[in-house]
């Protein structure tokens, strides 16, 4: 038994430690506890499966997300804390950027990390609602919607595998970046 | 989440259903998992393991043994990464020292994550020269709350394992399946608990099954 409580013990020296950060996370939440104009605008879009909302919480924002699969692709839809459209976002293949900007983002991965992976590529629709709404209701694409690539790589950088995540315009043009913290994954490899 | 609920409950209630009907020994293993980050994408992990057990042919208390390891690892790719390491056993009567070598494979999706595991290890025992084995182990950790597993919310991990071994010309192996209730404290802490079911020696005898009731530590730095 005394073996018992020596294994407690660790535990419980380790414990008082953690959980005193703040981080942000993701919650499943009910439709109902979504600001009504957002659950309108996304029933607006006349998906047919079923849709998922999460709150998402950071230090100094909250906001929702709807999420749902159609035609074998995946939509992300995301709001203020308010409720006002964000942006939508379609997860697609790097064979649907059109070639010229393909070839612009290609380059500039390659001149800046030269080895890199594509992990994931998303088609980023934002600007007014309404039109929004339109495009996706009747495919009428108007100018003042803008569209962006979300693209996340995985490279190897200053001698350390990394993540980021970058944002390049319709043309290819970089915009932003931000590197993906790492969650660890000990528990699933000892 | 109730489907995901609902998965870890049939893991959980069939295996403990069928196989307890024989099993050959019950216990606890507790374990405490350390890991520190280093540059250059090394890292090291220590972990400790009791083996405790509460059943064998009648309920008893009895401490079996102690593992304590020590265990290298370098990342060789985003989702991979190559470790090396010793093990020592210690029990009431002796020591033994185990060599270990480890590829693993990580891969996060939309709403879980897959690992593969490959190993080998040798265990070196005092006059019966020396025990290898080489295992395949596939795992996952799902997420009970969204797509990601954040601070403060519990997932299911689970796993199964594969271990032939080869000791003086003679071959076993050694089949494992678990389910363990996670609780992630931080994005460097997580609990877990549940049951880690174990069967060997089927090939030329009568199996052997034990079952134990696992409490998994784990604190990256």
């Amino acid at each position: 038994m005394k073996h018992l409580i020596v294994s407690l013990m660790l535990s419980l020296i380790v414990l008082p430690g953690i959980g005193q950060l703040k981080y942000e996370r993701e919650n499943r939440i009910n439709k109902r506890d979504v600001p009504e104009h957002a659950v309108r605008f996304v029933d607006s879009l006349r998906f047919t499966s079923k849709i998922k909302w999460f709150q998402e919480t950071g230090i100094d924002r909250t906001s929702f997300e709807a999420k749902t699969r159609f035609r074998g692709k995946r939509y992300s839809i995301e709001f203020s804390e308010d409720g006002t459209l964000e942006d939508i976002e379609i997860q697609i293949k790097q064979k649907e950027i059109p070639i010229d900007s393909y070839q612009a983002i290609h380059e500039y991965f390659s001149d800046t990390y030269g080895k890199f992976s594509f992990e994931k590529i998303q088609i980023q629709y934002s600007g007014d609602p309404a039109l929004i709404a339109l495009f996706f209701q009747n495919g009428e694409m108007k100018d003042e919607i803008e569209v962006h690539y979300e693209i996340v790589i995985s490279t190897r950088f200053e001698g350390m595998f990394l993540m980021f995540e970058y944002l390049f315009t319709q043309e290819g043009e970089f915009v932003k970046k931000a590197q993906i913290t790492m969650k660890p994954t000990d528990n699933l490899e000892f | 989440m109730n489907h995901r609920i609902l998965i870890f409950l049939i893991f959980l209630i069939i295996p403990s259903g069928i196989l307890s009907q024989s099993v050959t020994e019950l216990g606890f293993l507790p374990s405490l998992n350390i890991n520190k980050k280093l540059p250059r994408d090394w890292s090291v992990n220590f972990k400790t393991e009791s083996r405790q057990s509460l059943y064998r042919e009648d309920f008893d208390y009895n401490y079996v043994l102690t593992d304590v390891s020590l265990i290298v690892a370098k990342r060789i790719g985003v989702n991979t990464s190559i470790a090396a390491g010793y093990l020592m056993r210690i029990d009431d009567n002796s020591i033994i020292s185990r060599s270990i070598q480890q590829l693993s494979l990580v891969k996060r999706y939309s709403g879980f994550a897959l690992s593969h595991r490959f190993s080998a290890d040798q265990t070196f025992k005092h006059e019966e020269g020396i025990d290898f084995r080489f295992r395949y182990r596939v795992s996952s950790e799902i997420p009970l709350e969204g797509h990601a597993l954040d601070p403060k919310e519990f997932f299911v991990k689970l796993s199964n394992e594969y271990l032939a071994s080869f000791h003086l010309q003679e071959f076993d192996l050694e089949i494992r399946g678990a389910g363990f209730i996670g609780y992630a404290l931080s994005p460097s802490s997580k609990l877990e608990l549940g049951i880690d079911f174990r069967t060997d020696s089927f090939l030329n005898d009568d199996p052997r099954k034990r079952f134990w009731i696992g409490f998994n530590i784990y604190q990256t730095f």
